[in-house]
């Protein structure tokens, strides 16, 4: 039990990442249907934005502002240069899909290039401290706390501002908000500035853990397809439920009692994946029309 | 400068061949396949574990290899050949990666695959194979070649043949417009398990000649990397092009290796390695903006209106 309510803890860590990383994904999916395969190497992109400030001696809450400028920036020029133009002529989601392949590699392997193959730290990873039924270091708790404001963020936005309202509108039904005056452009690129706030801050959160090296976004991907699908894929709210339930499981998976070897508990993740497209691919928040 | 040029010879046969495969995948039925891989890795799984551990014979093994790579095609292809295009998309590339994950660390499994540490010792029996039938004349090196390049051709006439054949109409049918095909009576997902299947074999194949050029098995060799590679291979000579699969690999491994030429005191060896990634995103990107339909292939023919 003890050691259970350990890894649940440790889940809730990880879904918290996964979750940030999970619901900016979503938000573009909903507004432009488009699966962007270089999302997980946006998170690098923040973190490492994050490690030149730390890098140059400031504090990580201060080196994260330019970190998460940089991150809204380039998905927001991306935007401008590439996605808008393609989509003006009428590139399809899967022609979509394959050049956000080719953008995932550009941008993995010019960081491998700037900061090589070594791994960074935002600095020394502090002693757990003991909550009694389970025990967390201080960065894990700023991870938790620091993503679970950021998501309320997110949900406040969509919620109560004109814009939230908005990119809820165009994600819904497209057309039906043109024609109710809805600038779709202008909601587009503010949906992929907010997105690129958002995962540079969780490439940031993914760092805390530990590790910032050119892969680490990458290896995330699929875990936050997963999340992403789970919850059902456009719906922000399903996206930070399914990130959690896949961090949780993932870490479950290892229990002793199951004794599967840890390199495999993101193949329990990719499993659930699998077998929510198969049978509710719609996740548990979608509705059926959003497919 | 002979050995550096039959090695991308080689690798350019051998990844044409996979090309081959997924051009039957993407290019004629358009069915996005981003696992790749996995059809790669268990036919060269499958040849090795019966080879090392079972004192299968070669031939047997080879033949072993395709079967298993054509039953993985069915299975992947079983749950998710009715997914729309995105969703096929990420179950494919999840797929190929729990697959990795399995050789890798799987209960049962990876003592048959020794896990990370690999398999090696299958190659020797096939490159003395070659005193056998006279051509000890050829290196080893040569002597692979020539076998992955005459499995080209083969596959290549025979792909020819059945796209020009009714069976293959439909596929391209499918790709089109699968409502269309299906109002006409035609069994879509029997079609696509055919194509999926037929593509998974040629792949596995493949994979035995991959093998057996590096001489050992190992899981990480097996990474998405290698399916963005074939992919780019395929769309760079053009997809629904027969010849495009082979130009485009010949291209690609020529652009790929070139960067061996340049002087370990202008970029290190490890930064060219990375460089060389940014290139095939960049080519990826650079096809998909300005030419979709690649070098060989014809904009009418593409799946990707879907």
């Amino acid at each position: 039990m003890e050691e259970a309510l350990q890894l649940i803890a440790n889940g809730v860590v990880i879904g918290s990442v996964i979750a940030v990383a999970a619901v900016g994904l979503t938000l573009v999916f909903g507004i432009l249907r488009l699966i962007n395969f270089a999302h997980g190497d946006f998170l690098t992109l923040g973190a490492f934005a994050a490690v030149v400030g730390t890098g140059a001696g400031l504090p990580l809450y201060v080196a994260a502002i330019p970190a998460i400028l940089v991150g809204a920036g380039v998905m927001g020029g991306l935007e401008k240069v590439l996605w808008g133009p393609m989509r003006r002529r009428g590139a399809s989601t899967v022609n979509l899909l394959i050049i956000s392949i080719g953008l995932a590699l550009v941008l993995r392997y010019t960081l491998f290039w700037i900061f090589g193959s070594g791994v960074y730290r935002y600095g020394p990873i502090s002693q757990r401290i003991d909550f009694g039924l389970f025990a967390l270091t201080p960065q894990d708790v700023i991870i938790v706390v620091g993503s679970a404001a950021a998501l309320f963020g997110v949900a406040l936005m969509l919620q109560k501002t004109r814009i939230g309202k908005a990119m809820r509108a165009l994600s819904d039904n497209k057309d039906l908000a043109e024609a109710s005056g809805i600038d779709v452009n202008r909601v587009t690129m503010i949906t992929w500035l907010i997105a690129g706030a958002l995962t540079a801050y969780g490439g940031i959160m993914l760092g805390l853990q530990g590790r910032v090296f050119a892969n680490m976004g990458w290896f995330l991907l699929l875990l936050i397809f997963a999340g992403v699908i789970l919850g059902g894929i456009g719906s922000a709210y399903g996206a930070m439920i399914g990130s959690m339930i896949i961090g949780v499981t993932q870490e479950l998976a290892t229990h002793s009692a199951i004794g599967l070897p840890s390199d495999l508990k993101t193949g329990v993740a990719f499993l659930v994946l699998i077998l929510v497209l198969l049978v509710r691919p719609q996740g548990i928040m979608g509705r059926k029309q959003a497919l | 400068m002979i050995p550096y040029i039959e090695g991308v010879i080689l690798t350019a046969g051998i990844f044409a061949l996979l090309a081959q495969g997924l051009n039957l995948h993407w290019g004629f039925t358009g069915l996005i396949n981003l696992g790749h891989v996995a059809f790669f890795a268990v036919g060269a799984y499958t040849m090795g574990i019966l080879n090392t551990q079972f004192e299968v014979p070669l031939l047997p093994s080879f033949l072993a290899a395709m079967v298993a790579a054509t039953l993985m095609g069915v299975i992947v292809g079983l749950p998710a050949i009715r997914l729309r295009t995105d969703y096929l998309a990420i179950v494919t590339i999840t797929i190929g990666e729990i697959f990795r994950l399995i050789l890798k660390s799987g209960p049962g499994v990876s003592e048959l695959t020794r896990g990370p540490r690999g398999i090696r010792g299958f190659s020797n029996d096939f490159y003395f194979f070659r005193m056998d039938i006279g051509l000890g004349f050829l290196s080893p090196t040569q002597y692979l070649l020539l076998i992955v390049w005459v499995t080209v051709a083969v596959v290549g006439v025979l792909l020819y043949l059945l796209i020009k054949s009714p069976w293959g109409r439909v596929l391209k049918g499918i790709r089109e417009d699968e409502d269309a095909v299906r109002a006409l009576g035609k069994n879509v997902t029997a079609y696509k398990m055919q194509s999926f299947a037929l593509g998974a074999a040629i792949a596995g194949l493949a994979g035995v000649f991959f093998a057996m050029d590096i001489g050992s098995l190992a899981p990480d060799t097996y990474l998405p990397i290698i399916t963005f590679q074939v992919w780019t291979i395929m769309m760079l000579g053009g997809s629904a092009s027969h010849s495009g699969p082979v130009v485009g690999s010949i291209i690609f491994w020529a652009i790929f290796n070139g960067t061996l030429f340049i002087p370990r005191e202008i970029i290190s060896g490890a930064e060219a390695a990375y460089l060389r990634q940014i290139g095939i995103g960049a080519l990826i990107m650079a096809i998909m903006i300005f030419r979709p339909q690649g070098i060989l292939g014809n904009r009418e023919e593409m799946a990707l209106d879907k």
